[in-house]
């Protein structure tokens, strides 16, 4: 048996698939590929695959990683991708397989990029808004109440850029530990005001902010 | 429709993945070729119409042919109806995310009576005139197909054309004569009175009706040439009819989430109450070898890990024990559940029945329908109450706890006694259970009665019968709940406001096409979603257009009645539904079709079980 790890990207429409139904999608596309995939034992078996961080409904991502077991230890891993974009649609597009090097416990920080819809007008306002030492928001805690944290102390780094329009990039604590999720921060940033954005996470990384492998 | 703004109407909706298309499987063509243009309109929300085996048959035959595409339509929940609306964004088809009003077809299938409104909904958000006579010769010509055109006149004004019976090879038919009509510029009209010449074209603007003082139907006139009576249509060869080599594997969970092979279609059963069961005759089997052959290719070609086999009566298939054991064999090997629903267990060995996932995770069914022998002869439901608890006894002593049941409430004869009749049967079979010293020790029994409200359809012996009215539903209700002594026995049932329109509609003529447009003006649609239904719109609809609904549900029909559908022939002779209603009174019951023909018509088509050796 072989712990293979898989690296894609989850783009396009698949931002509105929920982890959910992300799972299921993995499990039938597996099944469709054809690999030799690991099955748990027991009492009511199901296709081994785990993943490193639940996505957001709505965001997408490009470094998501699943880990699955092949019952072929001779199985080649540079096949892997290439059957699995085949048996896939371009919304989840596969860019390694390989094993893995570190847990996925191991699993530290998570990078953004936010997009706004706002021609640039926001670069000025975000700036001094990330500045702050407070950013209040309300944390949905794992019990169901809320609670207030203070995210300026979460954030590890983050740098407010403008092309066309202003984007947010941010490194933030991810994983089973503490994980803090972006949008708390756009929505206390915006407040009432409307703009469409989007959140792309583009990197997860270990304790040493390497990206995880 | 531009991308940016697609994007934001998605992230201001629930379920956004209902709405974005793309999935495994899903079919995209190039536009810059010349092709018909077909949308495939399902009249509910995508998660339920995804899980419509007919859609998937007709998208893969349509999309199989180079010179048409087929794609997609599901009505948009409230919230994004709000924000189409919002942002001028026309009713769109998930393929190509075109509007469909510039198709060439749009097409609806119809599943249910209570998907009217939102027929009406989805033209009203394409853009088009709701009624046939309002859209002039550029505009889709609507069709429709299903069920429901067995008694398609409520819809007369809104649709072109329906199609009746199986729509594999007429829907193509329709589809060239359009194609033909149109490089000779033919006009709509032209089109459509050549279409009516098809057979199983039905076009309701060709048909004048013309109503009694009392207001029953008259006469029926076929006009322009069109044929008095549209003959149903259908597959004549299982094993050579289309079947899809692959299945649209939805990117969010959908109802009925898996792949589904059928199996055969029709019933030889002839339960007096069941439409399905007289519409579709005569039987037509799949054989083994082509089940195994395209089950398989479904599950490659998919991904999924279950499947399905999908006919009206699981048991009747001739050769169910030779199909499940091939197919074990690989379904085991591939890691593929299967899963035979509506199975009888009366005769199907213990070992197989113990691999087949359906019934080792639901447990056990019955459906009786009916609480005394004498109803159940009166429906036909060939099933006695020894079957039942020769088969429960069986199941209890394999270690089975809980027992579903099945009934019917407003059957025709019914009284008190069939009532009190649902709670004893289920009585006696918890009594059953701890009878015997077999049973699982430590283990209650659960004995689940659900009971659905009968509503008279057209085609059937039943058409002729009354609907028995809410309140007197409601009577029945409260005498059943009263009649259930043992704790060990639930009771579900729906207060059920929708079936009285489903009645309504299931025996309606031409006059409700003007309830119908009330109603949707009123703002009713999603009929068939408890949180969307409104009794008091619908009431106020009918108030509005002078009707009295109870002239459809609540009145007995005379044999010499002219119905609604009679120019409607789906090869059940009416005498022979005349012969059943009688038989019905004097609680006779009738033998299935592989036992004696019953003289039903249908072996007029030449093949399927009227032509069987037994
Ligand atoms: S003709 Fe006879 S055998 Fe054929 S469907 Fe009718 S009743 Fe059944």
């Amino acid at each position: 048996m072989k712990n293979i790890r898989l690296f894609y990207k989850k783009t396009g429409n698949a931002k509105y698939v929920s982890h959910l139904d992300t799972v299921r999608f993995m499990s039938r596309l597996l099944r469709r590929a054809g690999l030799p995939v690991w099955y748990t034992e027991g009492f009511n078996p199901h296709l081994y695959i785990t993943f490193a961080l639940p996505l957001s409904l709505g965001m997408k991502s490009e470094y998501e990683i699943a880990d699955i077991r092949l019952t072929d230890d001779n199985y080649p891993c540079e096949c892997i991708c290439e059957l699995l974009n085949q048996n896939s649609t371009p919304d989840y597009c596969f860019f390694s397989a390989a094993e893995p090097e570190k847990k996925l416990t191991e699993l530290t920080f998570a990078r953004f990029v936010v997009s706004f819809q706002d021609e640039g007008s926001f670069y000025g306002a975000l700036e001094s808004f990330m500045a702050q030492k407070e950013i209040l928001v309300e944390k949905r805690t794992k019990k169901g109440d809320i609670k207030l944290i203070n995210a300026a102390e979460d954030i590890i780094d983050y740098e407010v850029k403008k092309d066309q329009n202003t984007q947010l990039h941010i490194t933030l604590p991810a994983g089973n530990n503490k994980n803090v999720n972006p949008d708390l921060i756009i929505k206390k940033f915006l407040g009432k005001t409307e703009c469409f954005y989007e959140i792309n996470r583009v990197l997860l990384l270990d304790s040493d902010k390497k990206p995880l492998k | 429709m531009d991308n940016n703004l697609f994007e934001k109407m998605l992230s201001r909706v629930q379920k956004p993945g209902r709405y974005c298309g793309g999935e495994i499987n899903s079919v995209i063509k190039d536009k810059s070729k010349p092709l018909i243009r077909f949308a495939f309109c399902f009249p509910d929300t995508y998660e339920i119409g995804m899980s419509h085996l007919g859609i998937k048959i007709l998208y893969s035959i349509f999309n199989e042919r180079e010179d048409i595409w087929c794609e997609r339509v599901f009505a948009p929940w409230g919230d994004m109806e709000e924000e189409m609306r919002k942002a001028n964004v026309p009713l769109f088809a998930l393929e190509s995310h075109d509007s469909i009003k510039d198709f060439d077809f749009i097409g609806f299938t119809l599943q249910y009576e209570l998907s009217y409104t939102n027929i009406l909904y989805m033209l009203d958000l394409t853009g088009v005139p709701l009624k046939s006579a309002d859209r002039g010769d550029n505009s889709p010509i609507v069709v429709a197909g299903g069920p429901c055109t067995a008694n398609a006149e409520p819809l007369a004004d809104f649709i072109d054309i329906f199609f009746l019976g199986e729509g594999e090879k007429v829907d193509l038919e329709v589809i060239d004569l359009y194609k033909k009509c149109k490089t000779e510029g033919k006009t709509k009209k032209e089109f459509l009175c050549e279409a009516a010449q098809i057979e199983g074209v039905y076009v309701p603007s060709l048909y004048d009706i013309s109503y009694n003082d009392d207001g029953t139907v008259k006469d029926i006139k076929a006009l322009s040439g069109a044929p008095e009576k549209i003959v149903k249509r259908i597959e004549t060869d299982m094993d050579e009819a289309h079947y899809p080599e692959k299945f649209i594997v939805p990117s969010v969970e959908i109802v009925h989430d898996r792949a589904v092979e059928e199996i055969f279609r029709g019933c030889i059963r002839g339960c007096r109450f069941c439409q399905a069961g007289y519409i579709y005759r005569p039987v037509r089997e799949k054989s083994p070898e082509v089940i195994n052959r395209q089950a398989r290719s479904l599950i490659k070609t998919t991904g999924y890990d279950e499947i399905s086999l999908s006919s009206l009566s699981t048991s009747d298939y001739t050769r169910l024990e030779e199909l499940v054991t091939g197919m074990l064999s690989w379904c085991e090997k591939e890691r593929v559940s299967l899963s035979l629903p509506s199975l009888r267990i009366d005769n199907f060995s213990k070992e197989l029945l113990e691999k087949v996932s359906s019934v080792r995770k639901s447990g056990l069914t019955f459906a009786p329908e009916a609480g005394t022998q004498r109803l159940r002869d009166v429906i036909n439901k060939n099933i006695t109450e020894e079957e039942i608890m020769r088969s429960c006894a069986t199941a209890f002593r394999g270690g089975y706890t809980a027992v579903k049941l099945y009934f019917m409430m407003g059957l025709p004869t019914e009284t008190d006694e069939d009532i009190i009749g649902i709670a004893e049967l289920s009585g006696r079979i918890v009594d059953l259970y701890y009878s015997l010293p077999e049973r699982q020790k430590g283990k209650a029994v659960s004995v689940t009665i659900s009971v659905a409200n009968f509503v008279p359809k057209p085609f059937t012996p039943f058409e002729f019968e009354p609907q028995i009215s809410r309140e007197e539903m409601l009577r029945r209700q409260a005498l059943l709940k009263e009649n259930i002594k043992s704790r060990k026995i639930t009771f579900n049932y729906h207060e059920n406001r929708t079936s009285f329109l489903e009645g309504v509609f299931a025996r309606g003529d031409r006059h409700l096409c003007a309830v119908i447009e009330a109603a949707y003006k009123l703002g009713c649609k999603f009929d068939g979603w408890d949180e969307c239904f409104s009794l008091e719109k619908w009431l106020e609809a009918f108030d509005k257009c002078g009707i009295d609904p109870k002239f459809y549900t609540a009145r007995h029909r005379e044999y010499t009645e002219t119905m609604p559908w009679d120019h409607m022939d789906y090869a059940v002779d009416k005498n022979f539904l005349i012969r059943e209603n009688k038989l019905a009174h004097k609680e006779t019951t009738t033998p299935n079709c592989r036992e004696k023909c019953a003289g039903c018509g249908a072996n007029r088509f030449k093949v399927g079980v009227c032509y069987e050796k037994h």
